[in-house]
């Protein structure tokens, strides 16, 4: 019963939050992103503006919906193109195409480490 | 910032975001699914002039092996290379590999070449789309 409480509450905030917290995992974002550094992004960047390129942008994986931490390379029509900054290490959209508008969840902001 | 960030850590659960690689080979060709579905319609064609029944055995072991390889070939074509900008310059090609595949198991069924003819035709126009995709990069 605690259990399930905790877990509706976890859903609450972050369907209520603007901003999100993520740990990163992998290495397609060094130099700029680590294993273990804790981004902050903005929900609510794209509600005013259109993403630009060169945003670091969490976004949805097309192919399985994990979250995503890469940059706009390449914008085509409101089709994203996005790449690591280490692209010899880099799952994105050479691998799985250009991404919408919709995948994307928001810019990020501030990095523990910036 | 800092003191907002803090915030936010103690306050919105932290989630797993990922920087990663499927170290992907990036190396695709439709050619691995032609030499395949080839040598099933060879061993169609020779199984139908066969009489030892051993033998007749090994060339329907070999070919139910090859039909299952193209398959495999042409499920990483399509899952893997085809991207959705594709899908829009070709709308058929879902069907076309819905198609390929299922003649490909119909290769495993049967031993008749025209089976085997059918499978390569549809290959080859899986072939034509990719290197018209590969030409426009």
């Amino acid at each position: 019963m605690k259990q399930e409480l905790g877990r509706s509450i976890k859903k609450l905030l972050l369907f209520c939050s603007p901003l999100y917290t993520y740990k990163i995992s992998g290495n397609s974002m060094r130099p700029t992103l680590q294993t273990g550094d804790v981004i902050l992004v903005n929900r609510l960047t794209y509600v005013f503006r259109k993403p630009k390129t060169g945003d670091i942008v969490a976004l949805k994986d097309p192919r399985d919906g994990k979250i995503l931490i890469k940059r706009i390379a390449k914008i085509e029509t409101n089709h994203y193109f996005v790449l690591g900054d280490n692209p010899d290490y880099s799952t994105d959209s050479r691998e799985f195409g250009m991404i919408g508008g919709r995948e994307i969840i928001g810019r990020v902001i501030f990095n523990s480490k910036f | 910032m800092d003191r907002l960030f803090s915030f936010f850590l103690r306050v919105v659960p932290i989630q797993e975001g990922y920087a990663h690689c499927d170290l992907p080979c990036g190396v695709y060709d439709p050619a691995q699914a032609r030499i395949e579905a080839e040598s099933v319609l060879m061993i169609m064609k020779k199984y139908q002039e066969m009489h030892d029944d051993v033998q007749k055995t090994r060339a329907i072991i070999i070919k139910e092996q090859r039909a299952e390889l193209v398959k495999h070939h042409l499920w990483v074509l399509w899952t893997d290379y085809f991207k959705p900008e594709h899908l829009e310059k070709y709308p058929h090609l879902h069907d076309l590999f819905w198609r390929a595949t299922k003649q490909a198991g119909q290769t495993k069924r049967s031993v008749d070449p025209a089976d085997g003819e059918k499978l390569l035709e549809l290959i080859a126009e899986i072939d034509r789309i990719f290197k018209e995709t590969k030409a426009a990069q």
